[in-house]
């Protein structure tokens, strides 16, 4: 399941507490991690922090790791779990603000102007529609179209069916493409 | 015509990885000797191999790699620092205000069962005060109008007397007479000298005192 390359980092680090080895595995998934949460929360700022947030509990809990999956799955799980307490965190202390609680939440799915400064237009419409599909049809596409991830694999993750996630997929392309027919 | 649909259905989910090149050969072969069957099916290749090469022109690595530089440094930086002995005393501000809170609470509980422990409630006395009250109709008649009239009057404040010049002038002769022997003190008493005793003068309110 786990791969050579991922499994010596994984020793190397929980012997010698190598920042050598931790560097090593964050830039290998630093990306993965990164566009998962950014699909989650549709901000650049909290998706970098989150990043971080995510790569600390994944060293402080590596001895944890049981190698029954691949590291990749484990990396998803854990950044997934932290998205969703942001968001819910995020929900909780914008309700107690004194300005327009709904215009706030809405605004967590879209990318607002001062976040493209980055991206080209091309990625940032792309990106702004990838958000507002619904879960399980953005993850299967992003997890098998990006991350090159098995069907089996995305099935363990989203606990979907292989022929449920194939009816997704489709239709996330599906959709992704009339929207942006126009557009890009 | 059941075998139709079935291939249909595989042909939409093979389609995907189809357009996207990720089809193993035996799909791919599959795939491309039934789609064209389906005109639907032709049409949504078309539009998805749009789509496709759109996205395939799209660079997420690099928006993405902008915003993960360095991200191992700051994660191993932020690792070190949490790992650092911290003093205890960090611990207050987030403590003082749940402390504050707790304080209030606690005395604010304290007051109120000391308050309810100096009432006591006599259910006798309760008792008697929902009892009607009977009044003695007797006493009532006794009371007539002139009664309630000397009642108001006496009740009602006393109206200060107030004092004119006119009658300073005349207070002020009578003792100018008293002063030069030509009446008695007992002369004095047809007017109350006591009313006046703000505007006599003390050697002259003396004298009378003496005299009388």
């Amino acid at each position: 399941m786990i791969d050579s390359e991922d499994k010596n980092i994984i020793e190397e680090y929980i012997t010698n507490g190598s920042n050598n080895a931790a560097t090593r595995l964050i830039r290998k998934y630093e990306k993965f991690v990164f566009a998962i949460a950014l699909r989650y929360v549709a901000s650049y700022d909290d998706a970098e922090d989150l990043t971080q947030e995510v790569f600390i509990k994944v060293l402080n809990n590596l001895k944890k790791f049981k190698q029954d999956s691949s590291l990749k799955t484990w990396l998803y799980r854990i950044t997934v779990n932290a998205c969703i307490t942001f968001v819910r965190k995020k929900k909780i202390t914008s309700f107690f603000r004194l300005d327009d609680n709904s215009d706030v939440i809405k605004k967590q799915k879209e990318f607002s102007p001062e976040q493209y400064y980055i991206a080209d237009e091309l990625e940032r419409k792309f990106l702004n529609e990838l958000t507002k599909l619904p879960e399980k049809q953005r993850e299967t596409f992003a997890l098998r179209y990006f991350d090159n991830l098995s069907y089996e694999e995305i099935s363990q993750l989203l606990g979907t069916s292989v022929g449920g996630l194939k009816a997704n997929y489709f239709q996330a392309i599906k959709k992704l493409s009339e929207k942006l027919k126009s557009e890009i | 015509m059941e075998n139709q649909e079935q291939i249909k259905k595989k042909l939409l989910e093979l389609l995907p990885d189809y357009v996207f090149r990720r089809l193993d050969e035996s799909d791919r072969e599959f795939f491309e000797m039934h789609y064209k069957e389906f005109e639907d099916i032709e049409k949504e290749v078309e539009e998805v191999q749009i789509f496709f090469e759109k996205l395939e022109q799209m660079d997420f690595d690099r928006v993405f790699q902008s915003h993960t530089v360095n991200t191992s440094v700051k994660v191993l930086n932020k690792m070190e620092r949490k790992s650092r002995p911290q003093s205890s005393l960090r611990l207050v501000p987030k403590l003082a205000l749940p402390l504050i809170a707790v304080i209030v609470i606690f005395i604010a509980i304290q007051l109120d069962i000391r308050k309810g422990r100096y009432i006591k409630i006599d259910q006798a006395e309760i008792a008697k005060l929902s009892e009607p009250i009977i009044i003695d109709s007797s006493i009532i008649d006794e009371v007539n109008s002139q009664d309630l009239v000397r009642l108001i009057e006496y009740a009602a404040p006393q109206k200060e007397e107030e004092i004119d010049d006119e009658e300073i002038e005349e207070m002020n002769n009578y003792l100018a007479e008293f002063m030069n022997n030509e009446v008695g003190v007992n002369y004095l008493d047809e007017f109350n000298i006591y009313n006046y005793f703000d505007y006599i003068d003390e050697d002259i309110f003396q004298e009378i005192i003496e005299a009388k």
